[in-house]
């Protein structure tokens, strides 16, 4: 029994932790399929975790806190794609100084607002709910039923993505701008519109991810709180291949690693916690390098497009 | 002008205008066609077809003049305002997302869809329709990436005729086909024709305007110099046209291709290069040819026939050494496929030349000059590049003397490689890779997409390649042109191997039997 509830209690502790990487994978997902890489979203990611604090705070509502964070992630995303959609711009520069941005716009404006006081705001955040009331169920009751409303969300999000990909015209539209622009142009499709949007999808997403972080996850902003997560995302996304379901099941790995290295940093007192830190990272790595070999890449992947006229 | 008869064109170009830069593609255009008249635009690289094109399929628009359809004035500013004037493209370069299937790219296509769930049983029964009345069959299930040219094309063409279309152009469509298929468009054209459709054919080939045609269009430099009913035209008026040149003769050794230069026996001599029982792999993963066994000797021409798309690209792409073969074995000019040394650099050095046939993918870089892309080949070579530094003058001077050489028509040995026309661009190529006395040279499709004069030369090439003793494999889906040069001749289709066999000992039906995939040719 010992042994059951340990392993409901790290995959419980899991899927929490996967979470804000399996939303970022979410929308990075759709802006690589799209044809355009962003790595910064570990900077969204930051600036989604702070407006969010910052509107639950005032406004008394962690929903309308994620509204305002989802909001500023498409702005984000906008300035992207304004760079590399509209000005052509290489998108790892473009991602670089988004990463920046990210990081500097948070710090900065949490030191303006809300550390401003010295003591620790109170952040009226996410609570689990208790769906059916069967959250108490023994084992599986905490993993199923006794998530977070944004968890739920995310399986529901990237399930719709899939279908979008496989089975609307949409999802065509997408798949082309990323795999073949030209087809997409002779065809009548307007390929920077497609990429812009999907951009500004991938922002709102990651920084929904830094609204769980900050909401539910943890209560409360920290610099750089991030710590790499918005880069595990994109990992993610490579190890599954584009596919968004296959994305959640690669963060859920992750948060899973993560969860256990938290357990075995108390188990393991003698070892240096940092060597437990790592866990999660390394696991990306390894996972990485074991997986690029002949994965699909959306062929035009950080290419502008420009039509020959 | 050819404004006779009561039938009102479908669509005309009036005195139209197109500028590139300081470059005029097209001057003064006048160009008619009528419901159910096949039209062939006929005329040298260069000579502003595709200009037209993509002026009617709007992606362009003319500087001056007009486009009329239905004797209105339209402004086609994009390719959707294209289809809503019922205008239909194949272009030359297939405008098909390699990942998705037939079905999947046809629906890209088709905008009025919306952006919602797809009815994939409703539009493949559409496509059903429109293949049907076409006499077409066509593989919508696969991924495009999967099928030979000739299904992607077909594909092509029913994504074209998948809207009401009353013109449907077809930029070099028989470029890529084997008889079989070219017979198979041909009724197809037919089958639009009688339906009152009317389709622009753009063609080098002279056989496609007296095959289908009822009106021939010459270009040249941009403007049209004859507009005839193919009936009262021959072989040798259309060159002449095309030419330029007032010197019939000339223009009927084009039309014939005659050459001094008879094939020389490759009796004795060592093979330079020995293929056995090798299996090759498609990028995708799957196999594409297995139990491919073939010597190649100096001093002949074996040339692989087919249909684009049935492993002739893997074959070429492993013995330039872009590739190592999946199974089996091949040694070349000393080298071993299974050793470390079976890379495109040490290939090269031993001897290795390669036209290749994505020649803007593996054979230049664009944005660089002519000069700096020749060094790409040679720059290995001591007069060229001395500790580390390139001598510019020498350089200069070998490439200035290479491109006079080849005939290449360029400003000067710094323009830019991307502004050559494609038929320049490919002498450029030939220049190059026969600079330094190679030993097997791999030329694939060298005359694709070429004016019949530069295809003419680029034969002459190969044959005086030939004579002096070296190795050529060729790969070409063109059958006259195989027929032409090749010594033996084997044939890709549908993933097996036909031949090789001499030249001699194969009538040409029985290779397009082959070409079709069966065994033996018809009684």
């Amino acid at each position: 029994m010992d042994e059951a509830l340990f392993l409901s209690g790290l995959l419980a502790a899991g899927i929490r932790l996967a979470t804000p990487i399996a939303l970022a994978a979410i929308g990075e997902t759709i802006s690589q399929r799209a044809g355009v890489i962003n790595v910064g979203i570990e900077g969204i990611m930051l600036v989604g975790a702070f407006v969010a604090v910052l509107v639950t705070v005032s406004s008394g509502s962690p929903w309308a806190g994620l509204a305002a964070a989802i909001l500023s992630g498409a702005a984000m995303g906008a300035i992207h794609a304004v760079f590399t959609v509209r000005l052509k711009a290489e998108q790892i520069v473009s991602g670089i100084a988004l990463l920046f941005l990210g990081i500097g716009l948070s710090g900065y404006g949490f030191r303006l607002t809300l550390a401003q006081g010295g003591t620790a705001v109170q952040v009226p955040g996410f609570r689990e709910l208790d769906l059916f009331g069967l959250a108490g169920v023994p084992i599986v009751g905490p993993i199923l039923f006794g998530q977070h409303a944004l968890i739920y969300l995310a399986v529901i999000g990237a399930a719709l993505l899939a279908f979008m990909l496989s089975s609307t015209r949409l999802g065509l539209m997408i798949k082309a701008a990323g795999d073949y622009p030209q087809a997409l142009d002779a065809a009548g499709g307007a390929v920077d519109r497609v990429r812009f949007l999907c951009v500004m999808a991938s922002g709102a997403f990651a920084a929904a991810g830094g609204a769980f972080l900050s909401t539910a996850q943890l209560w409360g902003f920290v610099e750089n709180m991030t710590a790499g997560r918005g880069f595990l995302a994109i990992s993610c996304v490579v190890f599954a291949r584009w596919n968004p379901l296959g994305a959640i099941v690669a963060a859920l790995g992750f948060g899973i690693a993560d969860a256990l290295q938290i357990r075995m940093q108390a188990g393991y007192p003698g070892v240096p916690y940092q060597f437990f830190v790592i866990a999660p990272y390394v696991v990306a790595i390894v996972s990485l390098a074991l997986a690029s070999r002949g994965s699909r890449m959306p062929a035009a992947l950080g290419t502008a497009f420009s039509p020959q006229r | 002008m050819s404004d006779e008869g009561s039938v009102p064109p479908l669509v005309a170009l009036r005195g139209v205008t197109k500028r590139f830069g300081a470059v005029v593609a097209n001057r003064a255009v006048d160009l008619a066609v009528r419901p159910g008249e096949v039209l062939a635009l006929v005329g040298e690289n260069g000579a502003g077809k595709s200009t037209i094109v993509n002026m009617l399929s709007g992606l362009l628009r003319p500087d001056e003049g007009s486009i009329l359809v239905d004797g209105r004035p339209v402004s086609l500013d994009s390719p959707a305002q294209s289809v809503r004037a019922g205008i239909g493209v194949v272009h030359q370069h297939f405008t098909l997302v390699p990942t998705l299937t037939g079905l999947d790219n046809i629906a890209l296509a088709m905008p009025e869809l919306g952006l919602g769930r797809l009815n994939r049983r409703q539009i493949g029964q559409a496509i059903d329709t429109a293949a049907r009345t076409l006499g077409l069959s066509v593989d919508t299930t696969s991924r495009v990436e999967g099928l030979d040219v000739a299904q992607q094309q077909r594909i092509e063409i029913v994504k074209a005729l998948i809207h009401k279309v009353r013109l449907l152009i077809l930029d070099e469509p028989t470029a890529v086909l084997g008889p079989e298929d070219k017979a198979h468009l041909f009724d197809t054209i037919r089958r639009l024709k009688a339906e009152g459709t009317a389709v622009i054919l753009i063609t080098h080939k002279l056989e496609d305007i007296f095959a289908v045609a009822d009106r021939a269009v010459v270009l040249r430099n941009g403007e049209v110099v004859a507009d005839a009913p193919a009936a009262g035209l021959t072989p040798d008026d259309v060159v002449l046209h095309m030419v330029g040149s007032g010197d019939r003769d000339q223009a009927r050794a084009i039309v014939t291709g005659e050459t001094t230069l008879r094939s020389s026996s490759a009796s004795g001599t060592d093979a330079v290069c020995r293929l056995a029982d090798v299996t090759l792999r498609r990028s995708n993963g799957s196999i594409a040819v297995s139990g491919l066994s073939l010597d190649l000797h100096g001093g002949e021409i074996v040339a692989i026939a087919g249909v684009d798309g049935n492993g002739q690209s893997e074959l070429m792409r492993v013995l330039a050494g872009m590739d190592v073969p999946l199974g089996g074995r091949i040694e070349c000019l000393g080298r071993d496929s299974a050793g470390s040394a079976w890379t495109a650099a040490h290939l090269r050095r031993a001897g290795v030349a390669h036209v290749p046939e994505d020649r803007r993918r593996s054979g230049i870089v664009g944005e660089m000059s002519l000069a700096r892309n020749y060094l790409l080949r040679h720059s290995d070579r001591r007069a060229l590049v001395r500790h580390g530094m390139v001598r510019n003058s020498a350089l200069q001077r070998l490439v200035r003397e290479r491109l006079a050489l080849f005939d290449v028509r360029t400003r000067g040995a710094d323009e830019r490689i991307d502004q050559l026309s494609g038929g320049n661009q490919q002498k450029f190529v030939l220049a190059r890779e026969m600079d330094g006395d190679p030993r097997l040279i791999l030329a694939a499709h060298p005359s694709r997409g070429l004016d019949i004069k530069t295809i003419r030369f680029v034969h002459g090439l190969l044959e005086e390649a030939r004579q002096a003793g070296k190795a050529v494999l060729l790969v070409s889906s063109d059958l006259d042109e195989i027929l032409r040069l090749a010594d033996r001749i084997m044939v890709f289709a549908a993933g097996r191997t036909f031949g090789p066999t001499s030249r001699g000992d194969i009538a040409r039906d029985e290779i397009g039997a082959w070409i079709a995939g069966h065994a033996s040719g018809p009684a």
